[in-house]
Parts: C-alpha cells; sequence; structure tokens
C-alpha cells in the first residue's frame, strides 16, 4: 500500500521532471530554430495559416457579438446608475484583458490542440517520428517547434484581432441599434484603455500559446504505438490546456494586480 | 486547398503584418489620448491628507481634465506633497492666485480635485507652488474674489437642497391642516369659538410657499431618475423630514376619525348647527371660500408629495421606508380632502364621505424600468 | 570465415542492452558487434525483437539498459553536430515504409539531402532523387501522397530514402517484405551494390534469401536474445538445428556462389 503510493509518487513526479523537461527542450530548440536554415519554416507558415487565419471568422464572430452585447448592456443599465463610463472600462477588462485571450485560447485549443495531438500520434504510431529521427530531424526541432512557434504568434495575432473586433466591431453593430457618436466612443474608450491592458492582453495571448501547444505536442507524442491512443491523445490535449489555461490566466491576472 | 497552399506564404505575412499594425495604431492612438507626446508643466503643492488624492488623479476645471496628480509624498514636516502636471493646452490657465480644491462628492461617488484659475495676468512659472483652497491665502484670495470660482454643478447637491425646504414645506402645511381638522373637530364637538379665520390665514400663508418648489421638482425629475443610485448617503436626512411627516400624518388620520365620526351622529350635530354662534356654520356660511381654500391647499400637497415620490421612486427596492411613509402621507392627505368635502356636504346638503377610486402606487421595483 | 577479416572497430557494437515497452521485456543482454564493411544479417521470427534491435542499434530507440557505439562513440552521448554527422552517414529502410503522409513522394525522398547535402540545388536533388527511384523501379508520379501508392511501391520510396543521401551505414529492417518478385530482385541489386561499394549493411530478416545471398556475418535472434552470431559459415554450421527453421534451410542449400564475392569486398578495408 505505502510502497504502491511511494511508486505513484515516483512516477508522478518523473513525469512531471519529463513534462519539464520537453518544454525546456522545446524553448531551447526554439532559440535555435531562427539561427537555421530553415527545413520547419514550412510546417511553421501552414501552422499559422490553419490556427491563425483559419480561426479568424469564428474568433471575429465571438468578438463582435461580447463587444456589442457589452456595448448595448452598457449604455442602457449603466446610465441608470450615473455610471455610463463604467461601460468602456468594462469592455476593457472583458475584452482586452480576460475574455479576449482567454476564449482565443479556448478557440485553439479545440481546433489546433486536438488537431496537433492527433496528427502527431498518429505520426507515432505509422513511425514517422522515428523516420524523422533517422534521417537527423529531431522531431522536436522539426515538428514541435514550428507548431509551438505558429501557435503562438497565431494566439497572439488573434488576440489583437479579437481586441480589434470587440472594441470596434461591436461598435459597428450597435450603430444598427443603438446610435452613439464615434468620436464619443473612440476618445471614451481611448482615455481608459492604457498600454498595460493591451499588454496583459498579450501577456496572457504568450502564456496560453505556450501552454496549448506544448501540452498538445507533448500528448501527441505521447501515444506509442497503438492507433486506439490518437483520440485519447487528443481529449487529453484538450482536458490539459483547459485546465491549464485557467490556471495560468488566475496566475498571471494575480501577478498583475498584486 | 490548392489556393491556400499557393498564397499560404503571403496570407500569413499578411494576417500578421495586419495584426501589427493594427497594434501600433491602437498603440500609438492611446499614446496621443494619454498625452505621451505631449509637453506637461509639472506644479506642485501641499495637502493635509493624501486622503482622495493618488497618482493619476485627474485635475478638472469645469468639467475638462487639465492636468493629472504624478507623485505625492508625505514629508517630515507631517504634510503631503503634492506633484502634478497641468496639459500644455491649459497652461496658459496657470496663473498667479490659482488654487486647488479637493471636493468629496456629498454621496460617495468619489472625490474631485478641481483646479481654479486666478484672475491675474501673470503666468506661474512651471514648478511654482500652487495653493489649497482651504489654506489661509487660498481662503483669503477667494474671499478677495482673486479667483474664478464657477457655481457648484452636482446636480445631486442642488436636487438634495431642493427636497429638504419642499419636505419641511410639506411638514408645515400637514401641522397646518392638522390644526385646522383639530378647529373643525371642535367645532363640530361644540366647543369652539376659536378663530376659524386666522387659521384660514395661516393655510393660505403655508400653502403660498407650495407652488414655487413645485415647478422646482419637476424640472429635476427627470434628471434624477437616472442618478438615484447615488443618492443613498443623503437619504437619512430625507428620512428625519419625513418621520416629522409621518407623526403629524398619524395626528390627521386620529383626527379625520374623530370628524368623520362626528358627522356621522345627527344627534349630536343638529343642536350644534343650530347654534348660530356655532363656528361650523361661519365655517360653512361664508360661501364656501374657506373650504375652497383648504381643498386647494390639500390639493397641492397631494401633488408635492406624488412629486416626492417620483423622485424617490428608484429608490424602492432599497427603502421601501421612504415609500411607504409618502403613502402614507398621501392617503392621508386624500383622506382629508374627503372629509372636508363631506363636511361641506354632509348636514344640509347632501351626504357622505365620496367614494374615492384608489390610485395605483407608485412602489416600482427599479428592474422594470432598465431596459426601456 | 577468418578472424583476420574482422575490421579493428566494429561499425556498430551493442553492449548488454535491455528494452523494454511497458513492463513487457522486447530485448535482454543483447551483445553484438556489427563489422564496418560487412552485411550483417539477423534472422527472427516476428515478435523476437529483430526490429527493436535493428532500431536500437539505429539510435531510434533509446533502450533501458546498455550502450551503443558507432565507431566506438557512445551514440546517445553524441552532442548535435555529432548526432547530425552520424544520421548523415546512416540510413534507415522501415519495415512498413514509414512514410511521410503529409507531403509527397518527392519530398519524402530528398529530405535528407535537404537536410545533409542542403547545398545541393532543389532541381539537382529532384533529379537525384528521380534517378533511383527509377533504378528501383518506381514509375508513379512524384508529387503523389504515399497514401496514392501501394504498400509494396512506398517501400521501394522508403529504400530510396534511406539510401539517397549515400551514407556509410545502412540499417533495413526487411527490406523484401512487401515487394513482390521483381521488385524484390530490384532490391537486391541496389543491396548487392551498397556491398560492392563497401557499405556496412545491417539488415533484418525473417527469411533465409537475404541471408544466403548476402550475409557475411549472421545471427539468429530468439526472444530478445542473440542465440548465435558469427560469419555465416560459423552460424550456419553451429546453430543448433532448432533454433530456426531459417538456418535449416541455409543448410540445406549449401555452399553459396555470392559468398566468394562478399568474401572478396569484404578484403577491402573500408576508410
Amino acid at each position: 500500500m505505502i510502497a504502491a503510493l511511494g511508486r505513484a509518487a515516483r512516477v508522478k513526479t518523473s513525469n512531471l521532471m519529463y513534462g519539464f523537461g520537453f518544454f525546456f527542450e522545446v524553448l531551447r530548440e526554439t532559440l535555435h530554430f531562427f539561427r537555421r536554415s530553415q527545413v520547419g519554416y514550412k510546417v511553421l507558415i501552414n501552422q499559422i495559416l490553419f490556427t491563425g487565419y483559419e480561426a479568424l471568422a469564428i474568433n471575429a464572430i465571438m468578438a463582435v457579438s461580447i463587444g456589442a452585447a457589452i456595448n448595448v448592456i452598457g449604455s442602457s443599465l449603466l446610465p441608470q446608475f450615473g455610471q455610463s463610463q463604467l461601460m468602456y472600462t468594462i469592455l476593457i477588462i472583458v475584452i482586452t484583458r480576460e475574455l479576449g485571450p482567454l476564449l482565443t485560447a479556448f478557440v485553439i485549443t479545440a481546433r489546433s490542440g486536438t488537431a496537433i495531438a492527433t496528427e502527431l500520434g498518429t505520426m507515432v504510431v505509422n513511425h514517422e517520428i522515428e523516420a524523422y529521427l533517422a534521417v537527423g530531424l529531431k522531431p522536436i526541432s522539426y515538428l514541435v517547434v514550428p507548431r509551438f512557434i505558429g501557435v503562438v504568434v497565431s494566439m497572439i495575432v488573434l488576440t489583437i484581432y479579437f481586441n480589434m473586433f470587440g472594441l470596434l466591431g461591436s461598435f459597428i453593430v450597435v450603430q444598427l441599434v443603438k446610435p452613439i457618436p464615434i468620436n464619443e466612443y473612440l476618445s471614451n474608450l481611448l482615455s481608459i484603455l492604457t498600454v498595460g491592458d493591451v499588454l496583459s492582453g498579450m501577456a496572457k495571448a504568450l502564456v496560453f500559446g505556450i501552454v496549448v501547444s506544448v501540452v498538445a505536442t507533448f500528448q501527441g507524442f505521447s501515444v506509442n504505438r497503438s492507433s486506439t491512443e490518437i483520440p485519447v491523445a487528443g481529449i487529453r490535449a484538450v482536458g490539459q490546456s483547459f485546465i491549464l489555461i485557467i490556471v495560468a490566466d488566475v496566475l498571471v491576472t494575480l501577478m498583475q494586480y498584486a | 486547398m490548392k489556393f491556400k497552399i499557393k498564397f499560404a506564404d503571403q496570407i500569413v505575412g499578411l494576417f500578421i503584418l495586419v495584426a501589427l499594425v493594427l497594434l501600433s495604431v491602437i498603440v500609438i492612438l492611446v499614446g496621443m489620448n494619454q498625452r505621451w507626446f505631449s509637453k506637461d508643466y509639472a506644479f506642485h503643492s501641499s495637502f493635509q491628507s493624501a486622503t482622495g488624492v493618488s497618482p493619476g488623479t485627474s485635475i478638472v476645471m469645469k468639467g475638462f481634465t487639465v492636468g493629472k496628480i504624478s507623485r505625492i509624498t508625505l514629508n517630515e514636516t507631517n504634510t503631503v506633497d503634492v506633484d502634478f502636471n497641468i496639459y500644455d493646452t491649459y497652461i496658459h490657465l496657470v496663473r498667479e492666485f490659482s488654487i486647488l480644491e479637493l471636493t468629496v462628492s456629498p454621496i460617495g461617488l468619489g472625490s474631485q480635485l478641481l483646479f481654479h484659475p486666478g484672475r491675474s495676468e501673470i503666468r506661474l512659472e512651471e514648478g511654482a507652488f500652487i495653493s489649497r483652497a482651504d489654506s489661509p491665502e487660498g481662503i483669503a484670495w477667494i474671499e478677495q474674489e482673486l479667483v474664478e470660482i464657477p457655481p457648484k454643478d452636482d446636480t445631486i447637491t442642488r436636487l438634495l437642497s431642493n427636497v429638504n425646504p419642499l419636505l419641511e414645506n410639506v411638514n408645515r402645511t400637514v401641522v397646518t391642516i392638522n390644526r385646522t381638522l383639530t378647529e373643525v373637530n371642535r367645532a363640530l364637538a361644540g366647543q369652539s369659538s376659536g378663530p376659524l379665520g386666522s387659521i384660514v390665514g395661516d393655510v393660505s400663508e403655508a400653502t403660498a410657499r407650495l407652488p414655487g418648489t413645485m415647478d422646482e421638482v419637476d424640472a429635476i425629475i427627470a434628471d434624477v431618475q437616472g442618478r438615484v443610485g447615488g443618492l443613498m448617503d443623503q437619504v437619512t436626512d430625507l428620512l428625519y423630514s419625513l418621520e416629522g411627516v409621518s407623526l403629524n400624518v398619524e395626528d390627521i388620520t386620529a383626527d379625520i376619525a374623530a370628524t368623520t365620526e362626528s358627522i356621522r351622529d345627527p344627534t349630536g350635530l343638529v343642536p350644534k348647527l343650530l347654534d348660530p354662534k356655532g363656528s361650523l356654520k361661519t365655517f360653512l356660511d361664508d360661501d364656501n371660500a374657506l373650504y375652497k381654500q383648504v381643498l386647494g391647499m390639500t390639493n397641492n400637497i397631494e401633488k408635492s408629495i406624488s412629486s416626492i415620490q417620483g423622485i424617490v421612486s428608484g429608490l424602492n427596492s432599497e427603502m421601501p421606508k421612504i415609500a411607504a411613509v409618502l403613502n402614507e402621507t398621501r392617503t392621508a392627505i386624500l383622506q382629508a380632502q374627503d372629509v372636508l368635502e363631506g363636511v361641506k356636504n354632509n348636514p344640509l346638503i347632501r351626504g357622505g364621505v365620496p367614494e374615492r377610486v384608489q390610485q395605483e402606487s407608485l412602489f416600482r421595483s427599479m428592474r422594470e424600468g432598465s431596459f426601456e | 570465415m577468418p578472424d583476420e577479416i574482422k575490421s579493428p572497430v566494429p561499425a556498430i557494437e551493442l553492449t548488454g542492452i535491455r528494452a523494454s515497452s511497458g513492463t513487457f521485456e522486447i530485448l535482454s543482454g543483447v551483445d553484438v558487434a556489427f563489422h564496418e564493411g560487412r552485411t550483417s544479417v539477423v534472422l527472427g521470427t516476428a515478435g523476437s525483437g529483430k526490429s527493436t534491435l535493428i532500431k536500437t542499434a539505429a539510435g531510434l530507440i533509446v533502450p533501458d539498459e546498455g550502450r551503443v557505439r558507432f565507431r566506438g562513440q557512445d551514440i546517445f552521448g553524441f552532442n548535435r553536430n555529432e548526432e547530425i554527422a552520424f544520421r548523415a552517414a546512416s540510413g534507415f529502410v522501415f519495415q512498413d515504409a514509414a512514410l511521410w503522409a503529409n507531403t509527397t513522394i518527392l519530398n519524402n525522398v530528398f529530405m535528407p539531402l535537404r537536410v545533409h547535402k542542403p547545398w545541393m540545388g532543389p532541381s539537382e536533388m529532384a533529379e537525384t532523387a528521380r534517378v533511383l527511384l527509377s533504378r528501383l523501379g518506381y514509375d508513379e508520379g512524384m508529387a503523389l501522397r504515399p497514401a496514392d501508392l501501394s504498400t509494396g511501391e512506398q517501400k521501394l520510396v522508403s529504400i530510396a530514402r534511406a539510401i539517397i543521401h549515400e551514407p556509410a551505414v545502412v540499417f533495413m529492417d526487411d527490406p523484401v517484405s512487401n515487394l513482390d518478385e521483381e521488385a524484390a530482385d530490384r532490391v537486391y541489386a541496389i543491396i548487392d551494390e551498397l556491398r560492392t561499394q563497401g557499405r556496412t549493411l545491417i539488415i533484418g530478416a525473417n527469411n533465409s534469401e537475404l541471408a544466403y545471398r548476402f550475409a557475411d556475418y549472421l545471427g539468429v535472434i530468439k526472444s530478445g536474445r542473440i542465440a548465435i552470431f558469427g560469419t555465416y559459415d560459423q552460424t550456419v554450421a553451429g546453430a543448433e538445428e532448432a533454433l530456426s527453421a531459417s538456418i535449416s534451410r541455409l543448410r540445406a542449400r549449401g555452399g553459396r556462389k555470392s559468398a566468394a564475392v562478399g568474401n572478396e569486398t569484404s578484403q577491402r578495408s573500408k576508410p
């Protein structure tokens, strides 16, 4: 019983250490990636295309609708308390600081996290990873790093778009329902928006991008030989990413307000 | 698929480039709005306490932000040194005798740091000391009218300063009605020989005060609706006044009961009516003049009470007590009107206190109006 | 085989290898040396640990215990440059082809050139790939994906990918599985050419044909252990009857012509 507990703890610890080792290896190889002539360049471009560009539409829809909702509620409810200025604060907290990065990360997890995990899992089962090793391409530098960079870049870029759509797109939508003068809207928004807000969103996007890509690739490689492990890896990638994203969100937020 | 492979580089490049451009535009706009590229002029001042001011607090003049506090420190002499910047667009306002005034909103909406330019042609140099309004020199300058101080434009303060006298008037009128009713009762009871005329005089006087305030109330009611949320802190004051009203209302109610009882009792009434010295005869014989006056007065009170009720309707969910008292007052006054009507009608002409259609209560919770 | 044909340093040497998957032990206590410039064939039935042995020898599987040395150096202790040098000097033919599914045949084949000979222009790389593939008898399009090909064709592409960068050591895990006889003959021709060029071939096989044709050294792996390993004649003569059906078959075929060719080439020592 105690021995089993001890063994379980040791396995957990060594798994955790392996996870951290994997993460640091990814970071190390990422530094090399920019220095070497690019075999993985095409993988990177395709990754950004898939993870970033193709997720733009859903990202925009979410941003515009959330922004519009805040706009409508904010411009009808808040004046009753004499606090109509608060709308801009809420808009910035929700779009720029919190939901923007978070929802973008969820979308990327659901789309690219599963895709990456199952793709890598399939490659393991088909011995394609060993084939890369055999040619001298390290899987981490050739397969993980382009996906890592691609997801992180996409995440940050999508967060910028989320801001644009959430803050401006929603304004345009609200014009159709409840017009507010654009000058007033913009000057109020910009006087409350700080670079700190933007940077905070970016920082979260960076952290979430790292989390999603590392978890997805890690889970993809956790497949050993059987094809039944592939969907399991996909599910684990999503579940683990969600949990880690929320934990990271709390940590980053605490760091900013502490 | 082919299309994407072919233009993948271009699409991705554009995707990232547009985002970077947007980001830089946002940052530049934010920077312009937050005056990274504008010249600010530094000044300093000294405060007794840093309560209500913090770095970043806006310095406001006539509703415009003219500067910001950059730093506050507690110095060796236990006063607070305040460093602040004035934007270059407003630097011409920083003249001799300019002062800073910290106003704390009476209803907990935070504080405002106001800047009042001095009436002088001499501009202050950057880094100069600017006095507080409550410092000796500040007070002196204000007294000598060396400082341009605009009238306070805090709507809620104005509103509250209006509501309180109004309630006082209401209270006074209610007291007068009370006295009138008492007199009527005594007349009905055959005890009165008192001068009804003097009461009438009082009543007219009290009523005369009402209409003037009424207009003002109406004008600010609309304004008030959006701001009631902040009224809470001042509500205690209102309650004090209301309690006075409430006590009197109870008296009125008691009097009404007595009057109604007397009217209903024909045996007691007839002898009293036959008594030529009876006051009631006088009361009724003057071509209804007194009656009309009293009725007009109660009408006004009723209106003003319902106005106040309108003001405070937003508070209903929070402060049912106020609403209840106001409602009670209205009901009592309506009853008083009915009784007077009854007094007019009863013994000689027609009988009875008229049936009145119950008016809908003004109780309404805040949420119902939220999304209109 | 006389002892003097042994090179001073074995190309690949495995000592005390133990490898497992989960709790299941695949290899235990494996010590074997594959000599420079020779063709070594390891015979084994399915599930005997043959593939794991070859992959471990090529450094694709990290064993739980033991060491693998390439020309005397521990391959799991390589730094990046040494690792690249080792990969440039080696090629690997997978039993199930293991082509990269998300790219074209052409990209699959010339990937080793892009990694190890980046100075070659793209057209030169493509030309090299085309020539090699046609020698192997591959006649399908270059822009196809691996999934468009039959397993036999995939195997040919896989062989091309393993040898296109002219490695000194070629690991082959069952190179003629899934191939028809004609295709197999073309593969035999390629292997023969590689032998005459003095390359080190390490071949895992589950039938006797490859051993009979090419083996300078022959080993038998059974249940994760090297049952016997030595020169072809030693193994064929020394192995117990029961060890492997393939051995009995080789014994029945007697002496071979190709052995002379093999001996002749093996006399040339490889730098």
